[in-house]
């Protein structure tokens, strides 16, 4: 395969985490405006959301540092 | 695929990946047929019902949500121990850490779709993402799973891509695949220092998360009102009990991959041995949280409490408690606490005791709490049906298959961490060493001092 | 808004069962084979539930109270429903909504009297019963928690009578299929906050008594308690 293929793949591959991070949080925004709706417990859901969608961020976060990071840092034409 | 000896000084951890004995195939076919028979009567569940199960009421969770615990516990194996023991800098854990965190992965999937398996209505699981309630512990226990999911398989793959990239450069058929999960990655020192600040970013975060996962699991339980389950300290007798269970997963996990990959030189017994101490002090502290649990139900005298728990100590489940209490409690710390019995096969038998006995203890709350309601109804004994004995071989064939998988794709001893450990840890730890002692820690200066004295 | 309750005065109480037989036929509620009901899954919306038994044989006094869903003013399994399954309407009835129903049984394991039941399997009423079936109440699907509901649709067709005759809705109009056909009219039915019915008389009686009242559920079924 050609590198170009390569990082195509390897981007679509990190672009899933990053479509996981943006639909747990419109899964959790929906959560809340549910949760206003049932006049559920709201302090509660907010605060679990906003910690869950941290933890998500900062994941995919991490990872497009390191592939972003690997690819910059490569040694030029290998 | 030929197996070439490019005569590497750890030639032996690539061996698994490109040699494939006979063995090897006759155990996944036993594995598969097992599988598939789990699977068969899982669809025959979906179509007749989870009346073919042996749940009734009151018992209305058993086996499934058992297993769910169980199996989540046993994935705090991995990120935990190996983030714990990487923040540590504890140098024995290089040829460990790998192993704890496929644990982890492989286990985590099986245990999350274990509440799936266990709904009346599989088909409406959507419902939880369109009128999901975040006020329900079960919605918090869907967004812990999936975040230590996420967290754990980011947390193995990292480490991961220096090996994938030693394996890139070896060719063969599957080099493509391994030229993209490499990310291209050279091993230059930008690009390991990039890495290794992912991984310690990581290696703090999963922690926390590992924990919470745990407690909310206890939380389903305690945030009821029934006997038995209201307890403050669910919490952390879970995650105690989930590292304990671990710990001896791993070491069972080590014992067999030891003996049939030749790892003997990497997994020495002083490994064995420090995990040994680590499981014996889980199962004291264990213990300890056990008695802490059970005599304060004792003590107060509560009917209802006192109800379940005399279901535990003397009645239907009276075999399975005291069963537990020599599992977990008796036989790890005679044979873990004796230098002697201490060795390889001792150690063993103390692990395979410790999860049975923790499959047990998952066992043992859950269902003596259901069977004792607080009103009087009368209570029979649950017993398990075909078909949820059959899903939990399958979810342990699973587990085997997924593990034999990972090592015919990946080294399943982090091949550059050992590398590193050999060229740059002597004298960081010499060093490191020397810093903990007393005085000046400057070498030179101490070496002065001694040629001046002389 | 009206507060439904009911109360079961157990003086008046013979234990005849009438009231369990009622429910079974009214809410269409699934009779079992004799093999599953001896594993335990016996479907009763209302039930007779036997407290302790006094004596000594042969003059053994059961003492037996009919045990429906106690309607909590705060539930236990609302609160842990994942999906909204199960919801308290406006006049304090705690619902069942089947269709969105997952089959997680949370709500049945924090349920402290333990009312709720499950569909095993397809529902498959007996031969003999299948003429009886109730038209105004849905068959529930395999899978599903489901539980007594107060007859809430005799309250739905009561107050769309009430409507068509351009009137409010009286005492009397809507009561469950149990306090129908109790022959001791040993329970009472009606609107808790209406001070002059007679269900909120004889929950104030100085007999009257609530189900695990201790954990703060606040029942609104509530007992009448026996003088002997």
């Amino acid at each position: 395969m050609k590198d170009r293929t390569i990082y195509i793949v390897q981007f679509i591959t990190l672009s899933f985490v990053w479509i996981l991070a943006v639909s747990i949080t419109w899964w959790f925004i929906h959560l809340v405006i549910v949760a206003s709706e049932l006049k559920d417990a709201q302090t509660a859901s907010i605060s679990i959301s906003i910690l869950a969608v941290t933890i998500f961020w900062i994941l995919a976060g991490v990872l497009s540092y390191v592939f972003f990071g690997l690819h910059r840092n490569a040694k030029a034409g290998a | 695929m030929a197996y070439q000896n490019l005569n590497d000084e750890d030639e032996v951890l690539f061996k698994p990946i490109y040699e494939t004995g006979r063995g090897f195939y006759v155990l996944v076919a036993i594995l598969v047929a097992i599988f598939l028979f789990g699977l068969g009567c899982y669809i025959r569940q979906l179509i007749l019902g989870l009346g073919v199960t042996g749940m009734d009421e009151p018992v209305t969770w058993a086996f499934y949500i058992v297993d769910f615990v169980f199996f989540i516990g046993i994935s705090h194996a991995g990120t935990l121990i190996s983030a714990i023991l990487r923040l540590s800098k504890a140098e024995w854990r290089r040829p460990i850490t790998r192993m704890a965190e496929v644990i982890t992965g492989i286990v985590l999937a099986i245990g999350g779709l274990h509440p799936i398996i266990d709904l009346g209505r599989p088909d409406r699981i959507l419902h939880l993402f369109e009128r999901g309630r975040l006020q329900s512990p079960l919605l918090w226990d869907v967004t812990s799973v999936t975040a230590y999911f996420t967290a754990s398989t980011i947390y193995l793959y990292l480490p991961l891509i220096p090996d994938i990239a030693l394996l890139r450069d070896r060719g063969g058929k599957l080099q493509n695949f391994y030229k993209i999960l490499a990310w291209g990655y050279q091993g230059t020192a930008k690009q390991k220092h990039t890495l290794e600040r992912a991984i310690s970013i990581l290696m703090v975060m999963v922690i926390p998360i590992a924990i919470s996962v745990h407690t909310i699991i206890a939380w389903i339980f305690s945030m009821t009102l029934q006997p038995g389950w209201h307890s403050t300290i669910f919490g952390p007798y879970f995650v105690v009990g989930a590292i304990y269970s671990g710990i001896a997963a791993l070491l069972i996990v080590m014992i067999v991959f030891r003996k049939a990959y030749h790892f003997e030189d990497y997994l020495k017994e002083i490994h064995f041995q420090y995990l040994g101490t680590l499981l014996l002090i889980m199962s004291l502290l264990w213990t300890y949280f056990t008695f802490a649990e059970y005599l304060t139900a004792f003590y107060g005298h509560e009917p209802e409490e006192m109800r379940v728990f005399l279901y535990k100590f003397t009645g239907g489940y009276a075999p399975f408690f005291w069963l537990m209490v020599f599992c977990n409690f008796l036989l790890p710390i005679i044979i873990l606490s004796n230098r002697k019995l201490k060795k390889l096969p001792g150690i063993l038998v103390a692990s395979i005791g410790v999860v049975i006995g923790m499959w047990l203890e998952r066992l043992i709350i859950v269902i003596p709490t259901l069977a004792n309601p607080r009103l009087p109804y009368p209570t029979g004994i649950y017993i398990p049906s075909v078909t949820e004995i059959s899903i939990f071989a399958a979810a342990l064939s699973a587990f085997a298959l997924g593990f034999m998988g990972f090592s015919k794709l990946f080294p399943l001893i982090s091949i550059w961490e050992i590398k590193e450990g050999r060229l740059q840890s002597v004298h960081e730890v010499s060093k490191r060493l020397r810093e903990y002692l007393p005085g000046h820690p400057e070498e030179k200066q101490v070496e002065a001092s001694v040629k001046a004295e002389i | 808004m009206a507060k439904y309750g009911m109360v079961i005065d157990l003086n008046k109480c013979t234990s005849c069962q009438a009231c369990v037989t009622a429910c079974k036929l009214e809410n269409n509620v699934q009779i079992v084979s004799p093999d599953d009901a001896s594993e335990g899954r016996t479907m009763f919306w209302m039930k007779m539930l036997t407290l302790k038994y006094e004596g000594d044989y042969p003059n053994v006094k059961p003492k037996a109270i009919p045990r429906n869903c106690m309607q909590c003013d705060e539930p236990p399994c609302i609160k842990v429903c994942p999906v909204r399954a199960t919801y308290k309407t406006e006049v304090g009835i705690v619902a069942q909504i089947y269709p969105q129903c997952i089959g997680c049984r949370y709500c049945m394991a924090n349920c402290p009297y333990t009312v709720k039941v499950f569909n095993w399997y397809k529902t498959e009423q007996p031969k003999e019963v299948e003429k009886c079936d109730n038209p105004d109440v849905s068959v529930r699907p395999k899978g599903v928690v489901e539980k007594c509901t107060f007859c809430v649709h005799r309250l739905q067709i009561a107050e769309e009578k009430a409507k068509a005759e351009h009137r409010k809705l009286q005492e009397g109009d809507y009561v469950p299929a149990c306090v129908e056909v109790c022959p001791a009219k040993a329970i009472y039915f009606g609107d808790l906050d209406d001070t002059n019915s007679d269900v909120s008389k004889a929950s104030h009686d100085y007999r009257a008594f609530g189900l695990l009242e201790e954990l703060g559920t606040i029942p609104k079924v509530r007992y009448l308690n026996a003088i002997e």
